[in-house]
Order: structure tokens, then sequence, then C-alpha cells
């Protein structure tokens, strides 16, 4: 039997190897923000990783697409010039939202025609200036480096292909005008966020579910996660933010199912910030963002979703006519982009001359024709998608094919419709009564189970 | 007068310390989300900015944290799900039999035996740290006592 100070050895030596078996304390990057007085407890569970992707047909939604995505890179926000949050204000007639960013992307051309290319792969640094209109029109101006290679062997495979080193046209240029509205396509690259909430549960909430009142965020097809979401709403280009919607929102992202918060952490450049994770098939997306404002410092790895339709934009500097004739896959992801500076608004004279811009594009009207699950995909293709009024596009359902690229269009199967239900949807400019028109000839095709038109100052209307 | 700290630099001074406190209380596997709970969830109350010894505070809230870290199966199983998704952390080996024969006192007798026994602190200070009764302190400290004497001379 142990002595009191026999005792209190034992439990002494009984305490000190259970208190050392202490782990590392937990990083809390939480309490460097400022307004820790309301903040709630902590909570996330595991989810899994979905797709995020766009599937859109006809030239002027690829146009837009690639505007879109290449919107998702040009950003917003700020760099260690910039200590305060920038705050822009809705845009007014004449007014543009510029803002810039550099990034480093890798260029992987994985196959030309049917041969596969794995080995042709470059590096390459981008500057990326972005122009946002308040209707939605955007212009992208990419002036990119000559490219570099990891290997020898990428070297001879990017040179075996004939692919260029320096890239042509240089700077690459666009704009596209993809309209605003109800019943304009979920497509706007200028995103307001003047009506979101800045509290971080319910923030974390709009984000993880989609319901953000940003068309472009909550598109159903998109299949964007919250992590996404709250990606793209720190790149930008946004306006209508307020510098307590960037606290919320940095706030929020350790909410979101599926990401953490990794602490402290360096940019590339050597500005500190507060890190958070999300798995992702590149390994680990990250971002950084500045502790006092909350605005983006460095985004990293970003998912090729956000980027599928660089492929015909930045990509365009680097392959060739001939190479693209033949049909390449290739694939853009981002190895990080750094915003420089704050946005500005400036006026249109501020935009580079050569820039076309398109006018401003007023929807009237959506149709959403949902196919009926016996109609097989050889028979969709008969039905023209798009015509001088109304633009169209196809929807597969959120279960389809987990490829790299695009969502198999429904077009393509032979079959029955492997996601079902599909969509097809049509945004229509100009009368209302084309909108109508169109929906009569869907209604009478007898391939869809519902045809619904929205017009834009109209509630809907059903068609059986 | 000193100069006030953070709120991340307040748990900064202190996180190691409470880390090893709920080791002590809940075992080396939960103390973080012990402590993360603790820390997150006591500083978001209003009561926060009022408080004068945050020090103590903290000790509070990863003891109440603790206490209240096993009743529930819906915490169990949200606890879980984080650790589930969290970067895998390693946790130093530590004896089965030390953590059965901690596992069997209760968390407020573990409280005070690792304030005692680790922190070298006094009843009383034990007492203010705790927001307890010093002869609470005293009570949970002859019941651990005795509990692990029976423990340890069941080992012998």
């Amino acid at each position: 039997m142990p002595t009191p100070d026999v005792l209190d050895t034992r439990i002494r030596s009984l305490v000190a190897e259970l208190i050392e078996s202490a782990p590392q304390a937990p990083v809390l990057p939480e309490l460097d923000w400022t307004d820790t007085e309301h903040l709630p407890a902590v909570t996330r569970s595991p989810r899994p990783r979905r797709r995020a992707r766009f599937v859109v047909a006809g030239f002027a939604g690829a146009v837009a697409a690639v505007l879109l995505v290449v919107g998702l890179i040009p950003v917003v926000a700020q760099t260690q010039h910039h200590q305060a949050a920038p705050t822009a204000p809705a845009l007014a007639d004449g007014q543009w939202l510029y803002s810039e960013q550099q990034a480093s992307l890798n260029i992987q051309v994985d196959s030309v025609g049917n041969t596969p290319t794995p080995a042709a792969q470059a590096l390459v640094q981008a500057t990326i200036k972005t122009w946002a209109s308040p209707f939605n029109q955007v212009c992208v101006s990419i002036t990119a480096r000559p490219a570099t290679f990891a290997s020898a062997t990428n070297r001879n495979a990017w040179h075996t292909l004939r692919l260029f080193t320096t890239p042509s046209p240089n700077p690459w240029t666009a704009c596209v005008s993809s309209g605003g509205g109800p019943t304009a396509p979920p497509e706007e690259l200028l995103m307001n966020a003047s009506r979101m909430p800045t509290e971080r549960s319910a923030l974390a909430q709009v984000l993880s579910k989609g319901t953000t009142g940003i068309p472009v965020l909550d598109a159903p097809n998109s299949e964007l996660t919250g992590y996404e979401r709250a990606s793209l709403l720190l790149i930008g280009p946004t306006i209508g933010n307020r510098p307590a919607f960037f606290a919320a929102l940095s706030h929020a992202l350790p909410l979101i199912p599926g990401v953490r918060a990794l602490g402290r952490m360096t940019s590339h450049t050597g500005t500190s910030g507060i890190g958070f994770a999300t798995n992702s098939p590149l390994g680990r997306s990250i971002l950084i963002v500045n502790p006092k404002t909350g605005t983006l410092l460095e985004a990293q790895n970003l998912y090729p979703a956000f980027i599928l339709d660089l492929n015909d934009g930045l990509a365009d500097q680097y392959i060739p006519e001939t190479i693209a004739a033949k049909g390449d896959g290739t694939r853009i992801t981002v190895q990080w982009i750094d915003p420089l500076g704050s946005p500005t608004i400036v006026g249109s004279h501020a935009l580079p001359g050569d820039l076309t811009i398109p006018p401003v594009v007023t929807y009237s009207a959506s149709i959403v024709a949902l196919v009926k699950p016996t109609v097989t995909g050889n028979q969709v293709p008969d039905l023209k998608l798009s015509n001088a009024s109304c633009r169209g596009r196809e929807y597969s359902a959120s279960a389809r094919s987990q490829d790299q690229g695009q969502a198999t269009p429904i077009t393509t199967y032979n079959g029955t419709l492997a996601n079902f239900p599909a969509t097809l949807t049509y945004y229509c400019h100009g009368s209302p009564a084309h909108a109508a028109v169109l929906a009569k000839a869907l209604k009478a095709t007898g391939l869809f189970s519902s045809v619904v038109v929205t017009y834009a100052n109209i509630p809907p209307t059903t068609s059986p | 007068m000193g100069v006030e700290l953070s709120d991340g630099e307040l748990y900064r001074k202190h996180a190691d310390d409470l880390t090893r406190f709920a080791t002590g209380l809940v075992g080396p596997a939960d103390a973080a989300d012990v402590v993360s709970e603790a820390v997150l969830g006591w500083l978001a109350s209003p009561r926060w900015a009022l408080v004068r010894d945050k020090r103590a505070y903290l000790y509070r809230a990863v003891y109440y944290e603790a206490t209240s870290f096993h009743r529930t199966s819906n915490r169990r199983r949200s606890r879980e799900e984080r650790t589930a998704s969290r970067d895998r952390v390693d946790v130093p080996d530590v004896r089965p039999e030390v953590l059965a024969a901690v596992s069997r006192l209760s968390v407020q007798q573990r409280a005070v035996i690792v304030l005692t026994y680790w922190d070298d602190l006094d009843p009383p200070a034990i007492a203010a740290l705790l927001g307890i009764s010093d002869g609470a302190v005293r009570r949970h400290l002859a019941r651990a006592r005795s509990r692990l004497k029976e423990i340890l001379d069941a080992d012998t």
C-alpha cells in the first residue's frame, strides 16, 4: 500500500505521463479577426467533393463561358500595398470595374486528335485585366509570358507538337455581353454582393446551399461547392461588397463543409495571411486571405472547373489553329493567382481602344424544357438549339458523367438518356412573343414533360 | 498598466497550457477539439468583453467544455466527423493503464488532480481558477486521491 508521499509521487508521475502526451495546441485563426465577440462555435462536417461544370451550347454561349471563366480568374481584392478592404460600390452607367491579377498557370495538352500527349505541359505566367460594366459587359485582356517547362521531356513534347512557346496573340482580348435580369443566363461575371448576409453562419449557409441570390453562383447545374462560391466572390469581380462582407466571408469559410482553417500562411510573394483549404482532385485548393480585411491575398490550385473554358482563351495563345482544328484535350489549372492592387472604377475612356465592346443585351424571357425519360439522345439534336431570338443551352442532371472536361451534353448519347432528367434552357431577347412561339414549338414535339416560360416582368406560366 | 492582448495573442499565450489541461481532462485524442470548442464558443459570449481574469475564464471554458464533452451522442458524432475531416494529428503514445486510471475519475476530479500535480497549484488557487469553492476543490482532490490509490493498489 503506498504511503501518502509515495502515492503523491505516483500520481504526479501518472499525471505527467498523461500531460506529456498532449497534442499541439490547435491553431485558431478565427481569433485573429477583429470581431470575435459574436463568433458561434465552429462546426463542420466532411462532404463529398462535387465538380463544377457548365454545359454551354452555341458559339455565343461558349464565348460567354470563356469570359465567365477568365473572369473568375481575374479578380478583385488587394495586395500588400492595400491594407483597407476595397469597397466596390454599385456601378453607374458609363463606369467599369477594373481589376488586375497575376497568375501562374499550368497548361497541359493531354491529347491532339486521338493521340495522347500527356508530356506536353508548360508553365505560363500571365497578367489578366478585367473591365466589367453594370450591364454585364465584360472585357478581358490576358498578357502572357513565354512558356517555361518543368522538364526537358515537357519541352520536347511541346516543341514536337509545334505548340507556341511565345504566346500569340499577345495580349489576348475578348469582350462579351451576357445581359442581366431575372431571365438572363446565369453567367454574369460581375457579382453583386450587396444583398449577401454579413453574419457568418448565415453566409456560410447560403454559400453551401447555393442560395446566394447571385445567379452565376446559384445555377443548379453548375454544381459549385460552397468553397468554390466563396472563392469566386473573393476573386471577383464583385460589386456592392462592403468591408463587413469580406470580413464575414472569411469568417464563414471554416463553417463551410469540407473547408478547414490552416492558420497563418504566406503567399508566394511573402504576404502573410490566414489559409483555408479544401480537398480537390488537384490535391488541395487553398485560399489565403488578409486577416484584417478578409480580402483575398492568393488562391492556389484552383480546380479545373474554374477554368475549363480558358481552353478557348488563354490556351489559344499557345496552341496553333492547326492543332486546335484536330481537337486538343487541354486542361489549364491555376497554380496561384494574386490580385494586384484593389479594383478601381474607371470610365469608358480607360478601356483599351482595340476592344470591341458588345451592346447591352436585355433578356425578355427564358424557357426551361424538361426532357421526358423516354426520350433518347438521338431525338434531341433534331431541335434547333438557338435561333435569332433565343439562345439554347443543354443541361444534364447533377449525376452527370465524371469526366475531367465539360459534362457530356445529352445530345451525344445514342440510347436512353443517361443523365435524366435533362433540360433544355433557352434565353430569349427581343420580343417576348418569340419566346412564346418557341415554347409552343417545343411543346409540340412531345419530347418534354414540361415547358416553363418565365418572362422578365411577368410571373412564370407553365404549359403541361 | 499593461498592454491588452488581442484575442489571438491571448489564446496563443495560453494555448499550450490549455491544451495540456484539456489533455488531463479528456485525453490527448480529444484535447485539441475541446480547446477549440471551448475557446471559440466562450469567446463568442457577450460576457467575454467584461471578463477581467481572462486566463481563468479560458481555463473554465475548457473545464466546462470537458465536463459536457461526453454527455451527448450527437456531440460525439460531430466530433468524430470533424476529426475525420481534419488533417491527421500524431498523438504521442500514452500507456493504456494511465488512460484507464484517469478515466475512472470524474472530470472535476481530473481537473483538480492536473492543477495540483502538474501546475502545482494549491486549493485556493485552483478554486479561483475554476470558479468553484475552496471546499469543493479539497473534496474533489481527496476523492481523486482515494480513487487513484485504489487503482494503483490494484495494479501492484
